[in-house]
């Protein structure tokens, strides 16, 4: 039953998380992070995914009678479990963030604040090769020029 | 004769079953998962709150400090409880072992200081120490879940005053005093933070 309920603990952070980020990322234009350009949209989204998190883990399958309030996961298991699946969450955001921002948009201009504020105006993928100076699609146009 | 520590408990125990929403929501509230998780998703947030980097690094501090916090408040708990041991109400009650029941579970280990007051006590006052408006809210929610299983019957007052005391006091602690003493290794820690976008 534990294991069960270990499985559905992650999946509620994995998206509540998921929508907490989305949130925060709007309020504070930090549009790497962020899923669709509109706000609006964002807000939506995050809203729902939290809000849905919440009432399937806590409204749904009489989870409340049946396992929640019969214990089921330690302290420190669930503090595992939280961390790994917000880390989770927040991997994914930023994977697929990149993949999204990625194809749009490609060095718009250098950031000149380091940290989170990069993610105001490039995605993850390309914050990461500015700070460390490291150019992925330089490297592959040299390699093809090269092979030429 | 009941102490007022019994009194108080059995006068918000009496409240239980006279509104049915009331102990709904007393159970959403008491049960180990809701606020916890609220509080977690809270810090989580927090870590990318702010427009300034400044705001933002004196709430990524605050978030440090809170799971530093609440692994110290939990090790004293259990440390205590070592030491002392203090039934459950519904264990010196009986007739509220059908409420204890209906509302939480029975706990099995020693109702004094409260586990769970410590927690969400530790994380609120860290966050309120680094921001008082958002730590106002946590407060609130830190409230909520310990006097919820005082309405369970599953902890007396008392419990939950010890175990606040302990939340606070930690994270008091390690805001004014670990903090600044591993400040030479939460430098670093941060720049390599900021290298990789995270902070």
């Amino acid at each position: 039953m534990t294991g069960h309920l270990a499985e559905e603990y992650f999946l509620v952070v994995f998206v509540a998380s998921g929508g907490v980020l989305q949130l925060i990322a709007a309020r504070n234009s930090f549009k790497g992070l962020l899923f669709f350009n509109r706000v609006k949209l964002t807000y939506a989204l995050a809203i729902l995914a939290v809000g849905g998190a919440f009432g399937w883990f806590f409204g749904c399958d009489n989870r409340l009678e049946t396992e929640i309030t019969r214990t089921g996961l330690e302290g420190a298991q669930q503090f595992l479990y939280f961390t790994s699946a917000a880390f989770s969450s927040l991997i994914f955001t930023l994977i697929v963030t990149s993949l999204i921002r990625g194809v749009s948009v490609r060095y718009p201009n250098k950031c000149k604040q380091p940290g989170l504020d990069m993610l105001r105006e490039m995605s993850y993928i390309e914050a990461i090769e500015q700070s460390f100076g490291i150019r992925l699609k330089k490297r592959e146009d040299s390699k093809s020029g090269d092979s030429g | 004769m009941a102490t007022a520590d019994e009194r108080l408990l059995l006068w918000i125990n009496s409240l239980v079953g006279e509104v049915p929403l009331v102990d709904t929501a007393m159970r959403m509230v008491a049960n180990d998962y809701f606020i916890p998780l609220i509080l977690s998703l809270a810090l989580l947030g927090l870590w990318f709150e702010g427009r300034e980097s400044a705001q933002r690094e004196r709430h990524q501090r605050a978030v440090l400090s809170a799971a530093i916090s609440l692994g110290i408040a939990c090790g004293i708990v259990k440390l205590a409880n070592l030491f002392y041991f203090r039934s459950r109400p519904f264990q010196d009650i009986p007739y509220l072992v059908d409420t204890a029941n209906r509302i939480l579970y029975l706990p099995g280990d020693s109702s004094f200081p409260s586990n769970a007051a410590a927690v969400v006590f530790a994380i609120a006052t860290a966050i309120w120490l680094a921001d008082r408006k958002v730590g106002a809210w946590l407060y609130f929610l830190a409230f909520l879940m310990p006097l919820a299983r005082v309405y369970a019957a599953v902890h007396y007052p008392l419990d939950i005053v010890g175990g606040a005391a302990i939340g606070v006091l930690c994270s008091y602690f390690v805001f004014k005093v670990f903090l600044p003493l591993i400040e030479p290794g939460l430098s670093p820690l941060f720049k390599w933070l900021r290298k990789l976008c995270l902070a």
